[in-house]
């Protein structure tokens, strides 16, 4: 059997029951596989490309199913093979039962191997092909356009620049190296360090588009802390009430914390609701404050939330915990105070709120989006969004710091061309210039059968 | 009678390294000259070394070679290069006698045991019935000699034909036959030729040099040579010269463009883009109203001098004034003019790694007849095939060498890998482990497998092993013991430590109560100096080597028929088939395969690995 010349075929939307379901075949055999089982007033055979067609699946001439197929001719498909897409109704049952007939003929594919095809056929790149894992599991408004940005290859874009400055500045040092009997200028060292900080900063902030990728993507963690009875639970109930909660994408596990999930602004908002920092001799209380602790440390935003007593004690764990500008402190049941005790509380940096009066809640609100919001024109510019880019990129600025030392030390250029060398391996690594099959394998892992 | 082991055809750079190394090994060896007088020529400078090729002259030392040592002994003038960069890229340049280069190698092969020398022209390659594996040799005489292992070191000879102006004559260098017979043996035997070009300056009387308009270029205060373990005396005695073309120069050349051999349309054949004629400078860089003339002096007997930078073949009377032109050259004599040569060359996807010809069993090529240029890419060529040669005869395994362990490696790779569309020469960019295949360390990396391959003598090999130990000995104390004996001190601090600051050099240490012993030569102390100095580059360096080991472990089955595996683009299947890779790691250094078409391969290959296993 040959690597890519069989034809595969699998089911593409989620399993259970939806309005349609697609199912996708690709490879050499797929038009022919279809026109068996297919019947309709045209001959799929004789279709041009991108149209669709409708007309029946039938089982040794039994009615399986009313469907749509549409055909996608080689190389102008998604795999760059031929491509059938079947959309049938939306029942588990009829699903498989085409599937199977399909399968008959063709082979199952293997996780990600649409993709796999894809990017084998050089029709999409590595970016890419990591991209279309986002697009499909994009949630909400932002991230579906980031997913998108960066399948329309602006990333990619962002990363050639940078490599074509790095190979710049390599060759002025080569050619230093190696031509010194050339009478050529001599490199402008004061130039070289200016143009390698301005390179370095530009990776800075690259990678620092990373952190809100990743938070773009899968969401912006929030966890809420606080004593008992002091109003975290109304804080998370109002939360969700005014934002549209969505289905949390983790199976009902026992938690010993709470999670919802809404959209805010755009942004994907993951709100937990902890069992607290405070110490207990109960095991089982135990357990549940390890794993708040867990949570607690990989927060974005940590909403401290007291009713009037600062709970220094329980301030101080949680201040070793986390970076202190995570940490966002709330008032709650403000209707309790009067004007002075609340301009106390204000001046010590604490939003205030009332659950029960309905007030404060937008200003909390927007506290957590606060240094979080990435502008458009970022997105447009390519972000990173996923750990393997944010990797390669601080491993590129790391590079080109210890090229920067390595002038500074006036070690000899050829450490300082080691040094930028490694910078463009690592951007290499991204745009998939220089992969292993490690980076292949994990990156192709990652992605659910028939997408 | 005339039966040997393996026989060497010239004996220029690669011929010699080729010959010596496969009579040291053992082998009944014969080595034929067209010209005894000509053994080992430098036929362009008068030099040896320079970026990675001092380096490469120095593990062609570490291996057993012959080159660096016949380099120290008839220098004239010793250089480190790049002392301005970092030791990485330091490396040494040697003006050498050349007359006495020659007379020099030419002892140095009547003297090895086991070696013959005869002076002859070889027309023809003698091929077993199966015309698949080499019998021998027929010289232009009609005499045949007969080894099962035959290195070809042609040079420049093959169908050479030198230009100057519109003059145009056989020659395998000014003034030599070329073997014109040869070329039409290798074509017939299956072989696929190309041509390219060189060219050489006119040399002139250093005595009618102005020296009060030429800025005289002495040698280094602390000369080094190339040579490990040899206490060869290094003669530091004779200056070089520099000065510039000018306007005038230009004028010159440019009004007379269409008299050049190479720009009126004589020459088809490629020349080096590094090692432009001063023609192809003038027109490609206008914008520069001077070039360097370095003025080499040809040897000690002699006053004959090397005019570097004005390689040409344009007609001698332009020649003439346009020398004539230059700063301190007003009223200097020529001795010999520039010219072009054109030779053929065997395109390098036709050998191994081991310079063995794909087609033709017992085959091996060696030096510019590659394609390369310069004398230490052709010698340690010459080394390789002499090794492998011997070692195939002996069955036993060839010796390839890695590109993250020597200059060597990198030469040898780039060949069989990439090939070459112009004459190729070593530069230190090429080698991606440059920071470990340093000048200073090239007895480290390879003397063990010179020893181990019977081609480093046990005097040599015993004091390599006695610097070692000194080496390890004073790493291991500086590493343990703590100085505490000065005032800018606060606390003991470990010597180590101390010597990595950049502004402290190893005989600072003295000051800090280390007490230098008289075994630590200056050659060790540098070596433990840039150890520690450099750790953590060096560290960083060796984890790439790592990688880089894995995917050269990374094997290709031979059997492999690239040709079939459809996921991977035409034109790649072709290159790959063409090259036919011994490992992945190879595989993806060929131009023309590019990592999709790699990571379609290593697809296959576990796929097929998983086939082959589950039948």
């Amino acid at each position: 059997m040959e690597y890519s010349h069989d034809t595969i075929s699998a089911i593409s939307t989620p399993l259970g029951i939806g309005g349609i379901s697609v199912l996708r075949v690709s490879g050499d055999k797929a038009i022919n596989v279809v026109s068996e089982i297919f019947k309709s007033k045209t001959d799929i055979k004789n279709q041009p490309s991108h149209k669709a067609i409708f007309g029946r699946i039938s089982d040794a001439e039994k009615l399986v199913d009313e469907v749509i197929v549409t055909v996608f001719k080689a190389p102008h498909s998604y795999t760059g093979e031929e491509v059938i897409e079947i959309s049938c109704h939306g029942s588990t049952f009829i699903t498989n039962q085409i599937l199977q007939i399909l399968l008959r003929n063709t082979r199952l594919a293997e996780p990600g191997e649409f993709t796999q095809r894809a990017f084998l056929n050089d029709k999409i790149g590595l970016t890419q092909a990591e991209a279309v894992g986002d697009l499909l599991t994009a949630k909400t408004r932002i991230s579906h356009l980031a997913a998108l940005q960066q399948y329309e290859g602006s990333l990619h874009n962002r990363i050639k620049k940078l490599l074509t400055q790095l190979t710049d500045f390599r060759t002025q040092l080569e050619l230093e190296i190696d031509f010194l009997e050339q009478d050529l200028d001599e490199i402008d060292n004061d130039n070289l360090v200016k143009n390698l900080t301005t390179l370095n900063r530009e990776l800075d902030q690259l990678a620092k588009t990373g952190e809100e990728g990743l938070i773009i993507k899968d969401g912006l963690k929030v966890s809420l802390v606080g004593a008992p009875n002091v109003g975290k639970s109304s804080i998370f109930n109002s939360l969700l009430e005014t934002e549209r909660a969505i289905v949390t994408p983790i199976p009902g596990t026992t938690r010993d914390y709470l999670e919802e999930v809404i959209s805010l602004n755009g942004y994907l908002v993951r709100i937990f609701d902890t069992a607290g920092l405070r110490a207990t001799t109960d095991q089982i209380e135990k357990i549940g404050i390890k794993r708040s602790y867990e949570i607690i440390k990989n927060s974005h935003k940590v909403l401290f939330i007291i009713d009037g007593n600062e709970n220094k004690k329980e301030y101080n764990t949680l201040s070793k915990l986390v970076d202190e500008n995570k940490i966002i402190k709330v008032l709650n049941k403000s209707d309790k105070f009067n004007k002075i005790e609340l301009q106390a509380f204000k001046k010590k940096g604490y939003i205030i709120c009332s659950t029960q009066e309905n007030s404060g809640l937008s200003k909390l609100k927007n506290s957590l989006l606060y240094n979080i919001e990435i502008s458009e024109e970022e997105l447009h510019a390519g972000i990173l969004t996923n750990a393997r880019q944010i990797a390669a990129v601080t491993k590129a600025a790391k590079s080109v710091d210890k090229a920067l030392e390595s002038i500074n030390n006036g070690m000899g250029y050829e450490f300082t061309a080691f040094d930028l060398k490694e910078a463009s391996s690592a951007l290499e690594e991204i745009i998939g210039k220089v992969t292993t099959d490690d980076i292949l394998n994990n990156i192709f892992a990652n992605f659910c059968i028939g997408k | 009678m005339n039966k040997y082991d393996v026989i060497v055809v010239g004996a220029g750079h690669a011929g010699i390294e080729a010959a010596l190394a496969a009579a040291r090994m053992g082998a009944r060896t014969l080595i034929f000259v067209i010209k005894i007088e000509t053994i080992g020529r430098m036929s362009c400078n008068p030099s040896m070394g320079g970026p990675a090729k001092g380096h490469l002259a120095r593990e062609i030392d570490a291996l057993g070679g012959e080159l660096a040592r016949v380099a120290d002994i008839t220098g004239i003038q010793f250089r480190m290069l790049n002392r301005k960069k970092g030791p990485a890229v330091w490396a040494p340049r040697s003006q050498n006698d050349r007359m006495q280069y020659s007379a020099v190698m030419y002892r140095a092969l009547e003297n090895q045991d086991n070696l013959d020398v005869i002076e002859s022209m070889i027309d023809e390659i003698i091929l077993d019935g199966d015309n698949k594996t080499v019998r021998g040799v027929r010289s232009n005489l009609g005499e045949e000699y007969f080894a099962p292992k035959v290195i070809l070191a042609n040079g420049t000879f093959l169908k050479g034909l030198v230009h100057i102006g519109n003059v145009h004559f056989s020659a395998g260098r000014s003034g030599e036959p070329a073997s014109n017979k040869l070329s039409d043996s290798l074509t017939k035997i299956g072989l696929k030729l190309a041509r390219f070009k060189t060219g050489t300056p006119p040399r002139i009387d250093l005595r009618t040099v102005n020296m009060n308009q030429v800025e005289e270029q002495p040698g280094d205060e602390n000369p080094q040579g190339f040579s490990y373990y040899r206490n060869i005396t290094l003669r530091n005695d004779m200056s070089c010269y520099l000065t510039f073309t000018n306007p005038e120069t230009h004028k010159i050349i440019n009004s007379n463009l269409k008299k050049s051999s190479l720009y009126g349309g004589y020459i088809s054949g490629i020349g080096p883009r590094y090692c432009p004629s001063i023609e192809d400078k003038v027109v490609k860089f206008s914008g520069k109203d001077r070039h360097h003339v370095f003025i080499e002096p040809e040897g000690a007997n002699t006053h004959e001098a090397y005019v570097n930078g004005t390689s040409n073949s344009l007609p001698p009377e332009i020649q003439k004034k346009m020398i004539h032109s230059i700063s301190g050259l007003h009223n200097a004599s020529i001795i010999r003019y520039g010219y072009a040569i054109e030779y053929d060359y065997i395109i390098p996807d036709e050998i191994k790694a081991t310079m063995e010809t794909k087609i033709i069993l017992g085959l091996y090529l060696a030096g510019q007849i590659n394609g390369t240029s310069g004398y230490e890419e052709a010698a340690a060529q010459g080394l390789a095939a002499g090794i492998n040669a011997v070692l195939a005869l002996d069955k036993k395994e060839p010796m390839i060498f890695d590109r993250s362990q020597s200059y060597l490696g990198v030469l040898m790779d780039d060949l069989v890998t990439k090939g070459t569309n112009e004459p190729y020469r070593l530069f230190t960019s090429r080698a991606e482990y440059r920071l470990f295949l340093r000048q200073d360390n090239a007895d480290e990396r390879l003397m063990p497998i010179g020893y181990k391959l019977g081609l480093v003598s046990d005097v040599r090999w015993q004091k390599f092993l006695t610097m070692k130990k000194i080496f390890n000995r004073e790493i291991k104390y500086l590493k343990a013991t703590a100085s505490n004996k000065h005032p800018k001190l606060k606390e003991p601090m470990k010597f180590e430590k101390i010597l990595k600051r950049p502004e402290i050099s190893f005989s600072d240490l003295a000051e800090f109560g280390y007490k230098i012993q008289g075994d630590v030569t200056e050659d060790i102390q540098n070596r433990i100096s840039l150890n520690i100095k450099y750790e953590g580059y060096i560290k960083r360096q060796m984890a790439e080597i790592d990688k880089f080991e894995k995917m050269e472990h990374s094997e290709i089955p031979t059997d492999t028929d690239y040709m079939k595996i459809e996921s991977i683009a035409y034109e790649a299947r072709e290159k790959l088939n063409k090259i036919k890779p011994t490992s992945l790691g190879q595989a993806s250094r060929i131009p023309g395969v590019n990592h999709i078409d790699v990571t379609s391969l290593l697809v296959y290959l576990k796929k097929n690995k998983k086939k082959k296993s589950n039948k």
